[in-house]
């Protein structure tokens, strides 16, 4: 019900912002902190970070028409776009992309009993991700960075709920079955 | 098939700070933004902009013209 509400109230302002510019300011402030958050993360840079979400909005503004009304609000849409900004941003300036895990996120990507500390695990890990094609890195950084839903991940992908899980479970096995063999148990 | 290996990072993980956020957080930039792109091109843009489209033309008349002579 409650995400109802929210939905009707999002088409109002979609509607308004596509008449006036202006009106897309509640979009903005709502979504503002989690794009921002999400890209600030993934280029590990202020300045950087700022200007891109200011190009991701821009983005949305200017082609609110083209957005499809469904039951997951504007979010995914606007996380697609974002996608959109950081793989043109990569591809131009051949940086790398950041994906900042916690300790308990590192362990969601090894079957190991044994002990491995915590920045050996970094430095495996971004071997391992950097051999990972674009569509699988982004995978795990709208998961683990911007914190998605596996409902939104599907929204984003164009791909049910139960296929995104299944994609990051497939992806995940991957991992583990590529750990060095010195650290397998 | 994708075969672009990007390099990775695995950082550690910071919370981006609330005051970061709102000093980001200015809608009047995007509101210049939407101006600066409804004005018409100046002049200079509008030079480059006529020569990217002559040169293109040319390649793309060139291109015609050795297809038509059987040259591939």
């Amino acid at each position: 019900m409650s995400e109802y509400k929210i939905a009707a109230t999002e088409l109002e302002e979609i509607a308004a912002a596509i008449q006036h510019p202006q009106a897309f300011e509640p979009l903005y402030r709502r979504h503002f902190s989690a794009i921002y958050s999400y890209i600030r993360k993934s280029v590990g840079n202020q300045e950087l970070a700022a200007d891109l979400t200011s190009d991701v909005f821009y983005a949305a503004m200017v082609n609110l028409k083209q957005y499809k009304i469904n039951a997951f609000g504007i979010r995914p849409w606007l996380f697609k776009i974002a996608l959109n900004q950081l793989r043109m941003h990569f591809r131009k300036n051949a940086k790398a992309m950041h994906i900042p895990l916690s300790e308990n996120h590192l362990m969601e990507f090894v079957l190991i009993d044994q002990k491995v500390e915590a920045n050996e695990l970094r430095q495996i890990l971004s071997n391992q991700l950097s051999q990972l094609s674009e569509e699988e890195q982004e995978f795990i950084q709208l998961r683990f960075v911007a914190e998605c839903s596996f409902k939104e991940l599907g929204a984003i992908l164009n791909v049910s709920e139960d296929a995104a899980k299944m994609r990051m479970s497939r992806l995940l096995d991957k991992l583990k079955r590529n750990f060095p063999q010195s650290l397998k148990p | 098939m994708n075969e672009n290996k990007r390099k990775v990072e695995i950082t550690q993980p910071s919370e981006v700070d609330q005051k970061e956020i709102e000093k980001a957080q200015d809608f009047s930039r995007l509101i210049t933004k939407f101006d600066e792109a409804k004005k018409p091109l100046t002049q200079r843009r509008l030079f480059e902009y006529k020569q990217r489209w002559f040169f293109l033309a040319i390649v793309i008349i060139a291109l015609i013209i050795m297809l038509l002579l059987g040259y591939f």
